[in-house]
């Protein structure tokens, strides 16, 4: 345990030193303060446009840094040969990989929370009155960047370039936001090789929509009823993806 | 043998959590009924705007640009839309009783953009429908915006409410009309679009001093899209107060 952690902080400063996450998180607060702006042309319904505007920012930016972060989260290490120093020592494999993802995972987070306070601060200044689907919004898309984390670190093990992890990951949180109109889709498609394709894609994709509690929370949706396995499907999700990784990871030649 | 031994456990723990996973969505897949459902794209010249939304999964964020969109259409003066010269004789977008009069032909298309993007936009079924029932004299478009929210939301008793209104319109019964009006005015979500035609209709039936006391409260509330307009109502009305 107490290996983990050091690598959990060894990867947490590692995060916050690097310019690129300093400009990402820079870039969002300035267009948070450009959001208030737009709000001005949404007339009666400025608080609506700034506070979706705001969530929709810090979940895109905070989707950026795990994407951008967690592929390069072990190949960068593989490249410049200081993860050959790092498992020289006793450390095993699975240590340092968890290690490397909760580091990450945490310098999000703590990344979203500062991001989701400044977005506070504006919104209590135009006249919005909290509540707590702000916060259960936020935590959802915290949950869907522990997903994109999980696989954009699976992504870099799995394929041969930066790239092609890059592009993967992003690719699959698209389909997972597309994933119920799949399942709409797939009972107007004829040919029924085409259907058990799209299933298979409808289930194995993680289906980013149950966390999109911030487009949902307006519909009337009892999310009481479903928050539980939402929750174990989020971390299951995660878990699955991280533990491939691990074994990725363990049997890989370096 | 302690490789083998991690090798079952791996294999556990990656059993026990499938299991969870397999389960949760199943549980999910039944419970989970998910509100929006796809629709037809409404104009072809925001087709990438509005499916990106829906693609990536911001659809009411999609859904407030269009809303910013429909408000700069109808800010702007028709004949700067259609790239006709100004004609002094025409009425102007923001005067008087005339207020947000036109023609406004992409206003019905535009307001169906956004709440095909988020079916849960109150504001915009009931902003676009006191648009085109009031200001732009098409009352059946109106109700036609106000039939799809209530199929949306059956209980949102506002939209009734409207509807109500908008039928003693289209019946010309204007008594009744603002009898209902006036009962929308009194919550405290309701548009400012709406007060403003309750406080023209006032002026319409010559009730001056209702009249008055709507535009002081339109102003109050810092709406910055009507100030000006309520700034000058006052006045006007103040001198029409002194005449009398």
């Amino acid at each position: 345990m107490k290996e983990i952690i050091a690598i959990i902080r060894y990867t947490f400063k590692e995060n916050i030193r690097n310019k690129t996450f300093y400009v990402l998180l820079l870039f969002t607060i300035i267009l948070l303060f450009i959001s208030t702006l737009l709000s001005v042309l949404g007339g009666g319904e400025s608080i609506r446009i700034l506070y979706d505007f705001g969530l929709v920012i810090i979940e895109f930016f905070a989707l950026l840094i795990i994407v951008f972060s967690g592929v390069n989260l072990l190949l960068e290490e593989m490249d410049s040969k200081a993860l050959y120093l790092i498992l020289t020592r006793p450390i095993p494999k699975e240590y340092y990989l968890l290690g490397r993802y909760f580091g990450l995972l945490y310098s999000v987070i703590l990344s979203m929370i500062f991001m989701s306070i400044i977005h506070i601060i504006l919104l209590l200044y135009t006249g919005w009155e909290p509540n707590f689907s702000y916060f259960v919004s936020i935590f959802f898309s915290g949950l869907k960047i522990t997903i994109i984390g999980a696989l954009a670190v699976f992504f870099s093990l799995f394929s041969t370039s930066r790239v092609s992890a890059l592009v993967f990951t992003l690719f699959i949180w698209l389909l997972g936001h597309f994933n119920q109109e799949i399942k709409f889709l797939i009972d107007k498609i004829s040919s029924t090789i085409l259907q058990i394709v799209m299933r298979l894609l409808y289930y194995i994709i993680p289906n980013l929509q149950f966390f999109n509690f911030r487009e949902l929370s307006d519909s009337g949706i009892v999310f009481s009823k479903i928050i539980l396995n939402v929750l174990i499907y989020g971390i299951s999700y995660s878990c699955i993806c991280i533990i491939f990784s691990i074994l990725l990871f363990k049997y890989k030649e370096f | 043998m302690q490789n083998f031994r991690l090798k079952n456990l791996d294999m556990i723990i990656l059993l026990t959590v499938s299991i969870m996973l397999v389960n949760s969505l199943v549980i999910l897949n039944k419970n989970f009924n998910y509100p929006f459902k796809l629709k037809k794209i409404v104009m072809s010249k925001y087709a990438i705007l509005d499916l990106s939304s829906i693609i990536f999964g911001i659809r009411k964020f999609g859904a407030d640009i269009a809303w910013i969109q429909l408000l700069q259409y109808y800010g702007t003066e028709e004949d700067e839309l259609t790239g006709h010269s100004i004609n002094k004789g025409h009425t102007h977008h923001h005067c008087g009783l005339e207020y947000g009069s036109g023609k406004y032909y992409d206003f019905l298309k535009l307001s169906k953009r956004i709440i095909n993007l988020d079916p849960y936009f109150y504001n915009a079924y009931l902003y676009s429908s006191a648009c085109l029932a009031w200001n732009l004299n098409r009352a059946d478009e109106g109700l036609k915006i106000l039939d799809e929210a209530i199929n949306n939301k059956p209980d949102y008793w506002q939209f009734y409410l409207y509807k109500q209104a908008i039928i003693y319109k289209k019946l010309d019964k204007y008594r009744e009309m603002v009898y209902t009006l006036e009962k929308v005015v009194k919550n405290t979500n309701c548009p400012t679009i709406i007060k403003v035609i309750l406080a023209n209709t006032y002026k319409k039936m010559g009730e001056f001093e209702r009249s008055l006391s709507l535009w002081l409260e339109i102003y109050k509330s810092g709406d910055i899209e009507y100030n000006e307009y309520a700034k000058r109502e006052i006045n006007y009305l103040r001198n029409v107060k002194k005449k009398l």
